[in-house]
C-alpha cells in the first residue's frame, strides 16, 4: 500500500533518488525499478490479466518514468506519479489490445451493460451465497477472479484493482485518477455490483 | 426502503462509511428482505477474495531484462548529455543570439563596402547589337546624357569623344538615369531600345550595357538596301535585342 506522507528519512532518500534520476545515474534507475516493480506489475497484472503482457507494459512504464523524471515536481509522492503513469498506460494498452482483437464481444460484455441495479445480479444467482472455505480453491479461484476483474470495463477494473485489490486510500486513488471523490465512490459501487453479478456463477451454491 | 435503494448503499454499508440512522434503516430492510441479504452476501463474499488475492511479485530478473531495455533503447547514454542539454540552454541561446548579431554586423559592413553586393549581383550584362557606327555613337552619347561612363577596351573614353573601329564597348548607366537611357535607347532603335527588365546593377552600383557592332547586320542591311530578301536576317542570340525590321545604317 502507498502512503501519504513519507517519514522525514524516507522523504529525504526520495528526493535524493529523484536527483539522480533526473541527472540519469543508472544506479538509482535500478533502485526505482527494485523499489516499486512489484506494485507497477502487479497493476499491470491486474489490470491486463496477461503476465507477458504485464510485464512488457510494466518495462515500458519504468522507461517513461525515466524519461520523464525530469518533469517530476514533487508535487505528490514518486509512487503515486509512478502509479499515475502506470494506470494511463494500462488504460492505453487495453484500449491497444481491444483494437487488435477488433473489439470481440465476449458473451459477459453484454450482461456488463444490462442493469446492476439489482434484477441482473439476482437472475444470475442462486439461493445462497457459498461459504468462501468451500469455494473452488487457491489458485483456481484466484484465476477465477483475475478473469472476472478482466472483464469489468477499464473505468470500473481500475477502481477495483486500486481500491480492492491494491487497497489504496480514497485520496492516492483521486491522485492517480484524476477522478472527483464522489466520481470515484459512485463508480467504484457499480463496479462492485457488477464484480458480484460475474462473480455470482462462481459463488452460488445451486447457481454456477 | 426499497430494494434499488438499499442496493445502492451497500458499498458504502460494506466499508462502514454508513451514518448511523441510515445504517439503522437499512440493516431494519436487509432483516425483511431475503433478495437484498442474499445480494449483500454475495458483494461481501467477491469482495473477500478480491481483497485476498495473493500479493503479486515482479518476475525473476524483471530488474535485469528492464535496464537491458533502457539500456539497448539508449536511455543511459544519452541521459547525462540531455542532462546538460538542459543546463546548457541559456549558453547556447546567448551564443546563439551572439553569433547572429556578428553575423549581420559583417553582412552590414560587407554591403556598405560594396564587396558583398558584388558577391549577389554578378548577372550577365545587357547586350545591345548596333547595326552601325554611326548607332554606336549615339549610343555612347546617350550613356553620357544619362550621367554614365563608356570604356572601350577597358578604358574610359571621354564625353564626347568620336568612336571607331572596336568590337566592343561597355556602357555604365546610373539606375536613376536607366529610364532617360532606354528611351534615348528608343529613339535611336526605333522604339526596339532596352528590353523592359531593367539588368541588375554591376559591381559598382550601375547598370551595365554592352554595346556590340554586328557586323555581319550590317552587311545584311547593306544587302537589304540591294534588295535583298529579308528572310535572309540572322536571327539574334537569347538576351539580344532584336533590331528594328528594316533597321537603318
Amino acid at each position: 500500500m502507498l502512503h501519504d506522507e513519507l517519514s522525514p528519512t524516507a522523504s529525504h532518500l526520495e528526493k535524493r533518488l529523484v536527483n539522480a534520476l533526473q541527472k540519469g545515474d543508472p544506479g538509482a534507475f535500478e533502485r526505482m525499478v527494485r523499489l516499486h516493480q512489484n506494485r507497477v506489475y502487479g497493476l499491470c497484472l491486474r489490470m491486463l490479466g496477461n503476465p507477458a503482457e504485464a510485464e512488457d507494459l510494466a518495462q515500458e512504464v519504468f522507461l517513461t518514468v525515466f524519461n520523464a523524471i525530469g518533469r517530476f515536481r514533487g508535487e505528490s509522492l514518486l509512487s503515486t506519479w509512478i502509479y499515475r503513469i502506470t494506470r494511463n498506460h494500462c488504460l492505453n494498452r487495453i484500449k491497444f489490445l481491444r483494437r487488435r482483437a477488433h473489439d470481440k464481444r465476449r458473451p459477459l460484455d453484454d450482461l456488463r451493460e444490462a442493469d446492476l441495479s439489482g434484477d441482473a445480479l439476482h437472475s444470475s444467482m442462486g439461493s445462497r451465497v457459498a461459504r468462501p472455505d468451500r469455494l473452488a480453491e487457491g489458485r483456481q479461484m484466484e484465476a477465477i477472479i483475475q478473469e472476472q476483474i478482466s472483464r469489468l470495463s477499464p473505468d470500473h477494473r481500475e477502481l477495483i484493482v486500486l481500491r480492492d485489490v491494491e487497497q489504496l486510500s480514497y485520496d492516492e486513488i483521486q491522485q492517480i485518477t484524476g477522478l472527483a471523490s464522489g466520481t470515484i465512490k459512485s463508480r467504484l459501487h457499480r463496479a462492485r455490483m457488477e464484480l458480484a453479478c460475474l462473480m455470482a456463477p462462481f459463488l452460488c451454491e445451486n447457481g454456477g | 426502503m426499497e430494494h434499488d435503494q438499499a442496493q445502492t448503499l451497500f458499498s458504502d454499508y460494506v466499508e462502514g462509511e454508513l451514518a448511523p440512522d441510515t445504517r439503522r434503516i437499512l440493516e431494519e430492510h436487509l432483516s425483511a428482505c431475503p433478495r437484498c441479504r442474499r445480494d449483500l452476501d454475495l458483494l461481501k463474499t467477491s469482495l473477500k477474495l478480491v481483497r485476498q488475492l495473493a500479493p503479486v511479485e515482479a518476475p525473476a530478473e524483471f530488474s535485469d531484462r528492464v535496464r537491458r531495455r533502457a539500456r539497448k533503447a539508449g536511455l543511459f547514454s544519452t541521459r547525462r548529455s540531455r542532462h546538460l542539454q538542459r543546463t546548457m540552454v541559456p549558453f547556447e541561446s546567448t551564443l546563439v543570439v551572439l553569433l547572429a548579431t556578428v553575423g549581420a554586423l559583417v553582412f552590414t559592413l560587407l554591403l556598405f563596402h560594396g564587396r558583398l553586393q558584388t558577391l549577389i549581383v554578378q548577372r550577365e550584362p545587357t547586350v545591345l547589337l548596333a547595326e552601325s557606327v554611326i548607332e554606336v555613337n549615339q549610343m555612347a552619347r546617350a550613356a553620357w546624357d544619362a550621367g554614365g561612363r563608356v570604356l572601350m577596351l577597358g578604358h574610359e573614353v571621354p564625353a564626347g569623344s568620336p568612336l571607331g573601329g572596336f568590337s566592343e564597348l561597355d556602357l555604365f548607366i546610373p539606375p536613376s538615369s536607366w529610364d532617360a537611357f532606354r528611351e534615348s535607347i528608343g529613339r535611336i532603335r526605333g522604339n526596339h531600345g532596352l528590353p523592359e527588365i531593367s539588368p541588375a546593377p554591376d559591381s559598382d552600383g550601375i547598370v551595365r550595357v554592352i554595346v556590340q557592332i554586328q557586323y555581319s547586320k550590317i552587311k545584311h542591311t547593306r544587302d537589304a538596301a540591294d534588295g535583298a530578301s529579308n528572310q535572309d536576317r540572322p536571327q539574334t542570340h537569347p538576351g539580344q535585342i532584336s533590331p528594328p525590321p528594316g533597321g537603318r545604317e
